[in-house]
C-alpha cells in the first residue's frame, strides 16, 4: 500500500516531467532563436554568403561527431574519443598517401580506423563493462597518440588530387556538406524508422526493462560506439580533403564541448534515451554561429574558449532541470 | 501510540491502532503481509506522519517530522534493507553517523574497534571491529545495524523482521541481545512473520489485520495456532469457485535445482499446459530470486531448466528461456516500464520482430500502433490514446501495458509476480481476468502473489516455499487461505 | 573457493604490483643505467607534480565522482602566479594567491555538482575550456620566461639530493593519505562513494564533503602548475595537458575505483604514478620512440580498468 503511493507519486512526477520538459524545450528554442536575431542584427556581415558558406562546412566536417555523439547519447553513454580518432585517420590516411599510396585504399583505411577504435570503445563498454565516459577518455588520448606518431607532429601535406577532388563544390555546397546531410538523413531514418534505432531508445532509457523484455543490449550498446566510430571515419576523410592537410591538431580542444552542447540543445540527454538527429544538426549550427560570430566581433581566442566553457556549462544546466522537471 | 490513523490514497492504512510497550518487555508485532505493520512502524520512525493519533514516549507528546527526529528521540530502527558501506570497517560502519575523535582533526580508531568489539562480541562474536564490511558475509551484515542502535544508546528499538537473512547460531545471539536489552529497561517491538520466534523471544503481542487492531494480549496466554488464527481472521472463508486438476496435463517447462544464497537450496518444479501454478511464500522466502535465477538474470550458479517441444524435453538456456517467456516483474517502474515512452512503443518493445522488414529492418510503425490499439482494447487499458506517454498512466493501466507487451510477443509461459501489487480493485478484477483468459487459451502461467485471495482465486496448484525448499504442493479445495497461511508460518497444514 | 577463483582472487587484488616488477625487471635487463639511484630520483623529480594532481583528484574520486579540470586549473594557477610575480608581489604571496585560485575553481566545480546536481564528468569536462583560456589570457602569449627568482625554488634540495619539490609532493600525498583515511571527512569520502542514499540517510553532510573534496583538487592542482613553472622556469600553454587524465589513469592503475567508494592513496595511487612514469622513462632510456608511449599508456590504463570493472562486478 505504502509503495502504491511511492510508485503512483512516482509516475505524477514523471508525467509533470514531460509536461515541463517541453517548456524547457520550447524555451531553448525561443532562447536560441532570440540570441540569432541579436547576433544577426549586431554582428556586422553577419549575412555575407562566404559566411554561411563557412558555416556550413564547418558544421559538416565535424558534425559528422554530432551525428555519432547522438546516437551514443541516445543509448545512454557517451563518446569522447572522436576528436582523436578523426585525427589517427587522417594522419594515418595522409601520410599513406604522401607515400604513394592509393586515395581510396587511403580513404578506407580511415574508414577502417575508425571502425576500429568503435570496436574497442564498444567491447570495452558493453562486454566489459566499463565506464563510458573514462573508456573513450581514454581511447582519446590513445588515438592522440597514433596521430602524432604517424604525423610525428609535423604536417602532412601534399595529398593527391583524386583525394583532394572530394571537397569540390557542387554549385557552391561542397559535397562533404552534400555527403553530411545524406548521412544525417539516414541516420535519422535509423533512430527513427527501423528495429535498432528503436532499441537505441529502449536501452538508453532503461537498460534492465530492455534485457527483461529480450533485447540484446550489449549488441545494441555495442552497435552505438560502432557507428560513432565509423562516422569519425567519414569525418576524417571529409576534413582531411578540406583542409588538404593531416595534423596531430587539426581538430581543436573545443569541439568536444561545442559537440555535447549541441547535441544537449538538440534534446538528447546525458542520461540517455533521448535525443533526435534533427535537434543535435540545429543545435550545432547554432553553437557553430555563435562561434563564427566570435571570430566576426574580432574575439579572441582565448576569451572565446572562457565564453564556451561557461556556454557548456550553461547547457548542461538545461540537461540538469529536464532532470528535475 | 493512540489512536493512530494513516491514509494513503485509496486505502486506509491503519484505522484507529493504539499500541502501547512497556520498559523491560518485547512486544510481537504480528500480521499478515500489508496488515499496516510496516506503516504503524514507519509512523513511529518519522518515516510518516499520521493523518491521527498522537506519539507519547515517557509521558511526553512526540511529534516526528523526519527519521531523524525519532532517531534522537532514542527510536532506532533496525531496517530489513541495512545502510552501510562496503569499502568501510566494521567499526566505521557501526559508527558512521557519529564517528569518535581523538582531537577537532583525527577520528579515533583505536575507541571505535574496542567499543564495537564490545558490543560484537555479545551478538556477533565471529566479526572483527576492523574488517571491512564487504568481507562480511551478507546474511551477517545486518547485525551492524542493530550494534548502531545499540551504541547510540536508543531506548526504544523497533526489529523489523531481523532474523530473515540471520543463520541459526546469529539468530541464538540475536535473541541473547534482545533478552540483554530487556533486563537494561529498553522497550523492543519485534516484527515477524515467523510465529515461533514470536513465541520464544515475545512477551506480549499485538496483531493487525487491514490495518486495524485486532487483538492484543500477553504470549503465555497463547499458543501458535492461537496467533494464526488471530492473523488469519476468521472472515468469512473465501472458496474456490472452480478448480482443475492440471497435474495429468502435458508438462511445458521442468526447472530443477535452483540454489540462491542463503535463500534458496535445490529448488524444482514442473509447469504444466494451460494451469495457474501458484507459488507461495512468506515475504523474503526468495519467491521472486527463485525466478531471477531461473531465468539467468541474477547469476547463481546451478539450476537447470528444459522446455518441452512436440513431446521431447530440450535442455534450454537461461538467457534464451528469458526470450521466451512473458515476466511481469515486481518492480513495474526499475525493469517493467520505458516511463517516458508512449504506450504502443511500450507494448511492441519484446516483440520488435514482428513489425521488422526483412530488408532494411524498417519498422512497421503504423502496424505497431494499430495492434496496440487492439490491446488496449482487448485489456481495456483506459488512455487516452496510444501515443501517449506511459508515465501519465494510472498503476493499473501500466501493469495492464505489461501484460499487452507479452500478449503481443505471443509468450506461451507467462511468469507473473505480484501482478497485482499497486493498482486500484477495478483493474486488479480486469488483470485477474486477463490471466485467467490466458489459462484458458492453454498459456501456462507461474503466479507470485502475497494475497491469499489471489492466489486462491486464480491458482490450480500452488507450491509452497518455506526454509528454501519447497515443502508442499497444494491443488483443489486445499488451497484456501488458511491452509496457505498455515503452511507458510508453520510448515504444517490445517487440517 | 574453487582453485581457480583463488587465482582469480590474487590476480584481481595483486595483478598491479606483479605488473609493475615485471616492468621494472624489463626495462633493467634491456639497459644498465636504468635500474640505478640518479634515474630512481630523475623519475620522481619527473613525476612530482603528478603525486599532487592524483592526490588532489583521489578524494573525489572517492566521493564518486570526478575532476577533468585539474589540468586547466594547474595552468590557470600557473598564470595568476605569473601575473602576480610581475606586479611585484613578494613570493609568499603570489603562492598563496595561485592556491587560493585553484581553491576558487575548486569551490565553483564542487557547488555545481554538489548543490546544482551537474554531471561532474561533463561538467568539469565543459568548463575545463574556460579555465584554460582563462590562464592562457594571463600568461598571454605560448611561452613566456619566469623571472630567474622563480626557478630558484625549484632547484633546491634538501640533504641528500632529493629536489624540494618532490619532497613536498610526496608529503601532500602523505598528508592526503592521512586526512582520507583518519579523519571525519576522508570517511564520510569513502561513505558517499559506497552510496549515497544511505549516506544521506546516516545524516552525512553530503553536499559539503563534496564541495570540500573538489576544493582540495583545486589547491593540489594549483600545487601543481607551482611545481612544474619552478622546475621549468617557464610558463607555456601547454602546461596541464593531458594530466587530468595522468592523474585519473594513475588514480585507477592504482586500484582506486572510478565508481567510487574504495582505494588507497598509499601505497596504490603512488605506485599508479610511478608506474606511468617508470614506462615513460624505462622507453625513453631504451630508445623508444616518444611517440610510443601513448600505446603503452593506453594499454596498461585499459588493463587496470578492466581489473576494476571486473572487481566491481564481483562485489554486486
Amino acid at each position: 500500500m505504502s509503495s502504491e503511493t511511492i510508485r503512483s507519486s512516482g509516475g505524477l512526477l514523471l508525467s509533470l516531467r514531460e509536461d515541463n520538459n517541453k517548456r524547457i524545450n520550447a524555451m531553448v528554442g525561443v532562447v536560441a532563436v532570440i540570441v540569432l536575431i541579436i547576433l544577426a542584427l549586431t554582428v556586422p556581415n553577419f549575412f555575407r554568403m562566404q559566411n554561411i558558406v563557412n558555416v556550413l562546412e564547418s558544421v559538416s566536417s565535424v558534425g559528422f561527431y554530432s551525428l555519432g555523439l547522438t546516437i551514443v547519447l541516445v543509448s545512454g553513454g557517451i563518446d569522447l574519443s572522436v576528436p582523436g580518432v578523426i585525427m589517427a585517420a587522417a594522419c594515418l590516411g595522409g601520410s599513406y598517401m604522401v607515400h604513394g599510396g592509393n586515395w581510396f585504399v587511403a580513404f578506407l583505411m580511415m574508414l577502417g580506423l575508425g571502425i576500429l577504435f568503435g570496436l574497442i570503445n564498444g567491447l570495452a563498454v558493453a562486454k566489459g563493462k566499463m565506464i563510458p565516459f573514462i573508456v573513450t577518455l581514454s581511447t582519446l588520448v590513445l588515438s592522440r597518440g597514433i596521430a602524432e606518431y604517424l604525423s610525428a607532429a609535423q604536417t602532412i601535406y601534399g595529398l593527391p588530387d583524386e583525394f583532394l577532388a572530394l571537397d569540390t563544390k557542387i554549385g557552391i555546397v561542397p559535397i562533404g556538406v552534400i555527403v553530411f546531410i545524406a548521412v544525417a538523413i539516414l541516420l535519422m531514418v535509423l533512430l527513427t524508422r527501423t528495429r535498432l534505432g528503436r532499441t537505441f531508445f529502449l536501452v538508453g532509457e532503461n537498460i534492465e526493462t530492455a534485457r527483461v523484455s529480450g533485447i540484446k543490449t550489449d549488441m545494441v550498446l555495442f552497435l552505438s560506439y560502432l557507428i560513432s566510430g565509423f562516422l569519425a571515419g567519414i569525418g576524417a576523410v571529409f576534413l582531411t580533403a578540406r583542409l588538404g592537410s593531416a595534423t596531430a591538431t587539426m581538430v581543436g580542444d573545443t569541439v568536444t564541448n561545442n559537440t555535447i552542447a549541441s547535441c544537449i540543445i538538440g534534446g538528447a540527454s546525458l542520461r540517455g534515451g533521448q535525443g533526435n538527429i534533427v535537434g543535435s544538426v540545429l543545435g550545432l549550427i547554432f553553437i557553430t554561429i555563435v562561434d563564427n560570430c566570435f571570430n566576426l566581433l574580432g574575439i579572441g581566442y582565448y576569451v572565446g574558449m572562457v565564453f564556451k566553457g561557461l556556454i557548456v556549462a550553461l547547457v548542461i544546466y538545461i540537461d540538469v532541470l529536464r532532470s528535475k522537471g | 501510540m493512540s489512536n493512530i490513523t494513516k491514509e494513503f490514497p485509496g486505502v486506509k492504512a491503519l484505522d484507529n491502532v493504539c499500541l502501547y510497550a512497556e520498559e523491560g518487555r518485547v512486544l510481537g508485532l504480528i500480521g499478515i503481509n500489508g496488515a499496516g505493520k510496516s506503516t504503524l512502524m514507519n509512523v513511529l520512525g518519522g518515516v510518516y506522519k499520521p493523518d491521527g493519533g498522537t506519539i507519547e514516549l515517557d509521558g511526553k507528546e512526540m511529534i516526528f517530522h523526519s527519521p531523524s527526529d525519532a532517531y534522537n528521540a532514542g527510536i532506532a530502527f533496525i531496517h530489513q534493507e541495512p545502510q552501510y558501506f562496503l569499502s568501510l570497517t566494521v567499526a566505521e560502519n557501526i559508527f558512521i553517523s557519529d564517528l569518535y575523535m581523538k582531537n577537532k582533526v583525527f577520528t579515533d580508531k583505536k575507541k571505535m574497534m574496542e567499543e564495537a568489539e564490545k558490543y560484537l562480541s555479545i551478538i556477533a562474536s565471529n566479526i572483527r571491529p576492523d574488517q571491512l564490511l564487504e568481507n562480511v558475509a551478507i546474511g551477517q551484515r545486518q547485525v551492524i545495524e542493530i550494534v548502531r542502535a545499540l551504541t547510540a544508546g536508543a531506548n526504544v528499538i523497533i526489529f523489523d523482521e531481523p532474523t530473515s537473512s540471520l543463520g541459526r547460531q546469529e539468530k541464538e545471539n540475536l535473541f541473547k541481545t534482545i533478552n540483554k536489552l530487556k533486563a537494561e529497561g529498553k522497550i523492543i517491538i519485534y516484527i515477524s512473520h515467523y510465529l515461533d520466534e514470536i513465541m520464544e523471544i515475545c512477551d506480549d503481542y499485538i496483531v493487525l489485520r487491514d490495518g486495524k487492531l485486532v487483538n492484543q494480549g500477553l504470549i503465555s496466554e497463547t499458543d501458535k495456532s492461537g496467533l494464526s488464527n488471530m492473523i488469519i481472521g476468521q472472515k468469512l472463508e473465501h472458496l474456490k469457485k472452480k478448480s482443475i486438476d492440471t497435474r495429468d496435463r502435458e508438462t511445458v517447462l521442468t526447472v530443477e535445482d535452483i540454489h540462491y544464497g542463503n535463500l534458496l537450496h535445490g529448488v524444482g518444479f514442473e509447469l504444466k499446459k494451460g494451469e495457474v501454478l501458484g507459488i507461495w511464500g512468506l515475504m523474503g522466502s526468495g519467491r521472486t530470486e527463485m525466478i531471477r535465477a531461473m531465468l539467468g538474470l541474477d547469476r547463481v550458479p546451478g539450476g537447470k531448466a528444459y522446455i518441452n517441444e512436440n513431446g521431447n524435453k530440450l535442455p534450454i538456456k537461461k538467457n534464451e528461456l528469458l526470450r521466451k517467456v512473458g515476466y511481469i516483474t515486481e518492480g513495474r517502474h526499475f525493469d517493467g516500464l520505458f516511463l517516458s515512452k508512449p504506450v504502443w512503443k511500450n507494448v511492441t518493445s519484446a516483440n520488435l520482430d514482428a513489425y521488422t522488414s526483412k530488408i532494411f529492418h524498417m519498422l512497421n510503425i503504423k502496424k505497431e500502433y494499430e495492434d496496440t490499439k487492439k490491446y488496449i482494447d482487448l485489456l481495456q487499458i483506459k488512455v487516452p490514446n496510444a501515443g501517449v506517454k506511459m508515465a501519465t498512466l494510472s498503476g493499473g493501466n501500466q501493469q495492464k501495458a505489461v501484460f499487452a507487451k507479452w500478449i503481443c510477443k505471443g509468450a506461451d509461459i507467462f511468469i507473473l509476480d505480484e501482478p497485482t501489487r499497486g493498482v486500484d480493485v477495478g483493474a486488479k478484477l480486469g488483470i485477474h481476468k486477463i490471466i485467467r483468459e490466458l489459462a484458458s487459451q492453454g498459456k501456462s502461467v507461474i503466479l507470485i502473489t502475497s494475497e491469499a485471495d489471489e492466489m486462491v482465486d486464480l491458482a490450480d496448484r500452488v507450491l509452497i516455499l518455506r526454509g528454501g525448499k519447497i515443502i508442499s504442493e497444494q491443488t483443489g479445495a486445499d488451497i484456501n487461505q488458511k491452509n496457505l497461511m498455515m503452511i507458510a508460518l508453520q510448515g504444517v497444514s490445517a487440517s | 573457493m574453487t582453485k581457480a577463483m583463488k587465482y582469480r582472487e590474487f590476480f584481481l587484488s595483486n595483478g598491479f604490483y606483479l605488473l609493475c616488477i615485471i616492468v621494472i625487471v624489463i626495462f633493467s635487463c634491456l639497459n644498465r643505467s636504468f635500474f640505478t639511484i640518479e634515474n630512481f630520483f630523475s623519475i620522481l623529480l619527473a613525476s612530482a607534480f603528478l603525486c599532487a594532481t592524483t592526490a588532489g583528484v583521489t578524494p573525489v574520486i572517492i566521493s564518486g565522482n570526478m575532476d577533468l579540470s585539474v589540468g586547466s586549473t594547474a595552468l590557470l594557477c600557473a598564470g595568476v602566479m605569473y601575473q602576480s610575480f610581475h606586479l611585484g608581489m613578494p613570493d609568499s604571496v603570489t603562492l598563496l594567491l595561485g592556491i587560493l585560485a585553484g581553491a576558487v575553481v575548486g569551490l565553483i566545480n564542487g557547488i555545481l555538482v554538489a548543490k546544482l546536481k551537474f554531471n561532474s564528468m561533463v561538467l568539469t569536462l565543459g568548463l575545463q575550456i574556460g579555465y584554460r583560456g582563462l590562464g592562457l589570457m594571463l600568461i598571454g602569449g605560448t611561452q613566456v620566461k619566469l623571472p630567474e627568482a622563480f626557478s630558484v625554488f625549484g632547484k633546491k634540495t634538501i640533504p641528500g639530493g632529493l629536489n624540494v619539490m618532490v619532497v613536498i609532493c610526496l608529503l601532500v600525498m602523505l598528508v592526503l593519505h592521512v586526512i582520507l583515511k583518519r579523519t571525519k571527512f576522508g570517511t564520510y569520502c569513502y561513505a558517499i562513494g559506497c552510496s549515497e542514499t544511505a549516506s544521506e540517510r546516516v545524516g552525512i553532510p553530503i553536499a559539503k564533503v563534496k564541495i570540500a573534496a573538489f576544493i582540495i583538487s583545486g589547491v593540489c592542482a594549483a600545487l601543481a602548475g607551482f611545481v612544474v613553472i619552478s622546475r621549468l622556469g617557464i610558463a607555456h600553454s601547454y602546461i596541464g595537458k593531458k594530466m587530468e587524465f595522468d592523474a585519473i589513469e594513475a588514480a585507477v592503475i592504482g586500484g582506486i575505483s572510478l565508481n567510487g567508494g574504495r582505494g588507497n592513496l598509499l601505497p596504490g595511487a603512488l605506485l599508479g604514478v610511478f608506474l606511468i612514469y617508470v614506462i615513460n622513462n624505462g622507453l625513453s632510456i631504451i630508445g623508444a620512440s616518444e611517440y610510443v608511449y601513448p600505446f603503452a599508456q593506453g594499454i596498461i590504463v585499459f588493463v587496470a580498468m578492466y581489473l576494476d570493472a571486473l572487481k566491481n562486478f564481483r562485489n554486486k
